[in-house]
């Protein structure tokens, strides 16, 4: 009964009578794309607001009389006006800021956007375009790959941009662009993500105790935001590296704008090349595609269409007889439709499709092997915020999604696994941001799921606490239950052809409580600093069974995967950030625990995951002199967590020949440990105009020092007699170049 | 917004460049792996034992090793335990096993009986001041009852072949599919071994086949010529020993894990030590593949 009381306390909340209201978006004159996070207040009062996702703002509970407005944000000329208001008028006000950026701080500005969520909502992490472009990369740039430099987030390898947040494996952390879930974020197996450098507006990232809005994951969740276009002039950008080429433009259209981006390698020319002289050399390439569309439809209605579409194709023929094709891609459209219902009611709904499509196929000598796996999925979503009062901002919503799953894996012309489910989801959620003193905001939050193949309803709370001690001084603090009924089956080495399966009445979802407590400081303008710890406990875990009979017509989750897993992750993260000027960076370090335990694995006892870190440290820096910039990282860490061998054994390979096989016995799962990780990656980036267009080539050199880290461990004994452990390793140093341009 | 007062201008500098020192300069980056940290605590002297009873087949020889360190090298019968009291008991009757004396192999009492179907069997081996203790349920007699051919990919049946005589069994190489069929037995899974002249004997993974049916994959023939397929119904213990050390090689790529990180300890089912203590039933039939033209 508790449960529901929180949301009828919701409904409760009063709204203020005879009092005026003032609303609108906040905008970017130059480009017309909106705002996030502008503050807007009227001066002499504590009354204020924030823009929302949507640029949005809404002010209530103003006395009749008159008022200077004061809309400000980093990196734009305030806006002031002089308003008049009758005691309960309802004032429409857009306002369009200018922007006074300099050419370089760029970063300062957008890092600034999310200083509001930053300082209220514990775990919370803005990543901008300009950051991310400035980082040192591998290749060339990439958002997942930059995130791993954050505290708390770990890489499995070098070839892996998956993400390890706060002891969360990949299947943990939900990643959405332009609020659409993609299944699988990795081109060449891992190597890079789909999201392409030039179309990315800003990516936010929650890594525990997200709030009522989110929801479906266990662990952490990825929110990328696409650019909407220049509303105002026709323009784009791009870039040419070694491997592949991406362009993006922007511009206006009708009532609104567009932006396009496409990016593909072109690496077929050279890897037929390599096969013409060495055999074995597949080809490869991939692709990706966004575009969105910004309509406004009316003083009060804004509609944006957005899609995105990539793949991946490895073809490997080694023989007449041999071949093995692995293809992956996702595909995404979206509807949105935003509408400003009242001057305090703002809602924004969403239809979505999408469509992740993975193929393995291989023929070895006339024998045919086949893993494919499909999700489909079509969505329908809403959100509405209410400005109640000066204290309480509700926001409220709702998502539902149906979803059409295959997995089917077929030997030798054999279906051994055919698991096809229709499981739809439903979620509904509210909460109330509410700033109970002038001091202390508090987000509370309650989301309820109905999964069809449970056929339950799961409650989930949430509540995030702010408290200012002092000015730039805050304690948080905050705290979730979370569920996950979809699972991911991967290989942690690399990521290609991953395959998600969902869990059906067999088998209960996974299920964490998120723990969160910390500090933000920030002593300085250019300065911030985090201390944050954390405990997440998590409930109801899975693994792919390897161990099942080949050929089983399983046709349930409990046939596919190992039941029953508990487990906890826990740490402490400190963050020094400088965001401004010559040189920026941050400075990251995290200290953790991650355990699990299963009853069939590991004969019941508890072992830490390959990704559990006792330490991680990252130093990340730019320094920026004239048209010079530098960059570096350097990162340490604990190394990876290993099984090693305790023994050997022999057994008859089989009674007829009496030929005696050699076996190897593993110790205790991951009780030993490969050799802490370090590397250490630079840059060099030179801006320059030629034919009245600004570029910028670059040289980027990753792990500078060509320190070969060691990835994992295998055994093998040569003549049947002696024993060798062989350490297989990481990447050694990779100098790439390449040219960025803007037209 | 914020106060004032402002860091010092060379704080960031300072500390950048110190930790970027400090970092790179972590004896870490210079040290050697020695070897003998890439293994786990030794596990030496646990028994481990080879048995593995066939139905309709006399008791057969049972081999008693030992664990050896993992980095030791194999020196032929260092292993082996010569002097272990061996014993197979089915219901009242105990058969003891007698040493050959060298590579820990023992045989069976002379006049042993053959191995009966849906039998419980229990093994004991006292060796080393252990007791390893072992019970295998044998599986019902298996029977191949036919063998066809399909056309793929109707997987029509284009023609069968003599499960009792390989001589009229002759397949040009990757034409069609080649099925067994059997009666389906009360058995987690079934194995099959092709037996081809010149090679080392190649098992399966354990196959499900509830239907009874079973599909020879072409690449297990590797050459032309007379081959034999046995197929086994396999118990409990070589059931859950065979899934969980194929699963777990140490060099696997699994799906769900690191490289390397499905290296997990099999199934033993045994008491005291390691190793199989199981059963099986089998069947064979033989064909002859005729190379491509």
């Amino acid at each position: 009964m508790k449960r529901y009381a929180v949301l009828f306390y919701l409904l409760l909340i009063p709204t203020s009578a005879h009092a005026a209201t003032i609303s609108g978006f906040v905008t970017d004159r130059s480009s017309g794309e909106y705002l996030l996070a502008a503050n807007v207040f009227l001066i002499g009062t504590s009354l204020g607001a924030l823009s929302n996702d949507n640029g949005f703002y809404a002010i209530t509970g103003i006395p009749g009389g008159s008022y200077e407005l004061v809309v400000s944000f980093i990196g734009y000329e305030t806006y002031r006006d002089t308003l008049s208001l009758g005691p309960e008028a309802f004032l429409r006000r857009d306002v369009a800021l200018v922007p006074t950026v300099l050419i370089g701080d760029e970063a300062v500005v957008e890092a600034e956007r999310y200083r509001d969520e930053r300082l209220a909502q514990p775990g919370f992490v803005a990543l901008q375009a300009a950051v991310l472009k400035e980082l040192p990369a591998i290749g060339e740039t990439d958002l997942l790959r930059s995130l791993q430099l954050l505290p708390g987030i770990q890489a499995s390898s070098d070839i892996s941009s998956g993400l390890y947040i706060r002891g969360g494996g990949p299947d943990q952390t939900q990643i959405l662009l332009d609020q659409i879930p993609l299944y699988n974020p990795s081109h060449a197996f891992g190597f890079f993500s789909i999201f392409n450098p030039e179309a990315i507006k800003d990516m936010r990232l929650h890594k525990s105790a997200y709030p009522a809005s989110y929801g479906g994951n266990l662990g952490a969740v990825l929110d990328v935001t696409n650019r909407d276009g220049n509303r105002n002039k026709l323009g784009g950008s791009g870039g040419i590296s070694l491997i592949s080429m991406r362009t993006m433009v922007e511009g206006p259209l009708a009532s609104g704008s567009f932006m396009v981006s496409g990016r593909r390698t072109y690496l077929e020319p050279v890897l037929a090349y390599i096969r013409s002289r060495v055999e074995d050399i597949p080809g490869y390439y991939f692709y990706d595609v966004n575009a969105k569309i910004n309509q406004n439809l009316s003083y009060s209605d804004n509609l944006v269409l957005s899609g995105y579409f990539g793949r991946d194709d490895l073809n490997l023929e080694t023989s007449e007889d041999d071949l093995f094709n692995v293809r992956w891609g996702n595909s995404a459209v979206t509807g949105k439709w935003t509408h400003l219902f009242t001057p305090t009611i703002f809602g924004n709904f969403m239809v979505s499709g999408s469509d992740y499509t993975s193929r393995l196929s291989a023929n070895f000598d006339g024998t045919e092997i086949l893993f494919r796996n499909s999700i489909r999925d079509i969505s329908f979503k809403g959100d509405l915020d209410y400005v109640a009062d000066g204290e309480h901002a509700l926001k409220g919503g709702f998502r539902a999604s149906a979803y059409r799953f295959s997995f089917i894996r077929s030997f030798n012309q054999d279906d051994q696994l055919d698991l096809r489910l229709k499981p739809y989801v439903i979620s509904v959620y509210a909460q109330d941001q509410w700033q109970a003193r002038a001091s202390t905001s508090v987000r509370l939050g309650l989301r309820a799921n109905y999964y069809s193949e449970r056929e339950t309803i799961d409650l989930e709370p949430r509540l995030s606490i702010s408290h200012r001690l002092s000015e730039g001084l805050r304690l948080k603090a905050g705290g979730g239950r979370y569920h996950q009924y979809l699972q991911l089956i991967t290989t942690e080495g690399f990521s290609g052809g991953d395959f998600w399966v969902p869990l059906d009445e067999s088998v209960s979802p996974g299920q964490a409580w998120h723990y969160v407590i910390g500090a933000s400081w920030d002593p300085a303008p250019s300065y911030r600093l985090s201390l944050e710890s954390y405990y997440q406990r998590l409930g109801n875990l899975v693994v792919v069974d390897n161990t099942r009979a080949v050929g089983g017509d399983e046709t349930r989750s409990e046939d596919v995967f190992i039941t029953g897993g508990k487990g906890y992750a826990t740490g402490v993260e400190a963050f020094v950030e400088r965001v401004s000027g010559r040189l920026t960076g941050w400075i990251g370090y995290t200290l953790g625990w991650t355990r699990r335990q299963f009853p069939e694995v590991n004969q019941g006892k508890w072992y830490p995951p390959k990704y559990d870190r006792r330490h991680d440290l990252v130093v990340s820096a730019n320094y920026r002199a004239g048209r010079w910039t530098f960059g570096g990282n350097v990162i340490y860490a604990t190394g990876q967590a290993f099984t090693p061998a305790s023994a050997r054994y022999e057994l008859r390979e089989s009674a007829r020949t009496g030929i005696r096989e050699d076996y190897f016995l593993p110790a205790d799962r991951n009780t030993s440990r490969l050799l802490p990780y370090h590397r250490m990656d630079l840059s060099v980036k030179q801006d320059f105009r030629l034919f009245d267009r600004d570029l910028q080539w670059y040289l980027q050199v990753f792990n500078a020092y060509n320190h070969r880290n060691e990835w994992f461990v295998q055994y093998e004994t040569e003549d049947d007699e002696v024993t060798t452990a062989e350490v297989v390793k990481m990447l050694p140093i990779v100098p790439t170049i390449g040219l960025n341009y803007n037209f | 917004m914020y106060k004032t007062a402002r860091l010092p201008h060379w704080i960031t500098p300072v500390l950048t460049a110190v930790l970027l020192a400090g970092v790179a300069a972590h004896p870490g980056c210079s040290a050697e792996r020695d070897p003998a940290t890439l293994f786990g605590p030794a596990e030496r002297e646990t028994i481990v034992v080879d048995a593995v009873l066939y139905v309709d087949h006399v008791l057969p020889e049972i081999i008693i090793t030992r664990t050896r360190t993992a980095d030791a090298e194999a020196t032929g019968d260092a292993t082996s335990v010569n002097d272990a009291e061996v014993t197979v008991i089915q219901g009242l009757a105990e058969y003891t096993y007698a040493s050959v004396g060298h590579l820990g192999r023992y045989l069976p009492p002379a006049g042993a009986p053959r191995v009966r179907p849906n039998t419980e069997y229990r093994l004991r081996v006292r060796a080393l001041g252990e007791e390893v203790r072992g019970v295998t349920n044998t599986p019902a007699p298996l029977v191949i009852d036919e063998i066809a051919v399909l056309e793929e990919p109707s997987m029509e049946v284009i023609r069968r072949l003599d499960p009792d005589s390989a001589a009229g069994n002759r397949i040009p190489y990757q034409e069609g599919l080649i099925e067994v069929r059997f009666d389906p037995l009360d058995v987690e899974a079934y194995q099959v071994i092709v037996l081809e002249p010149d090679s080392e004997d190649g098992g399966s993974p354990p196959l499900e086949a509830r239907d009874g049916r079973l599909l020879l994959p072409w690449f297990a023939i590797g050459s032309s010529g007379e081959h034999e397929v046995v197929v086994y119904a396999l118990d409990r213990n070589l059931f859950d020993f065979l899934r969980s050390v194929q699963a777990s090689g140490q060099n696997a790529f699994g799906f769900g894990s690191l490289a390397g990180d499905t290296f997990e300890r099999p199934v033993f089912n045994l008491d005291g030590g390691i190793g199989v203590f199981g059963s099986a039933s089998l069947d064979s039939f033989g064909f002859f593949v005729i190379p491509e033209s």
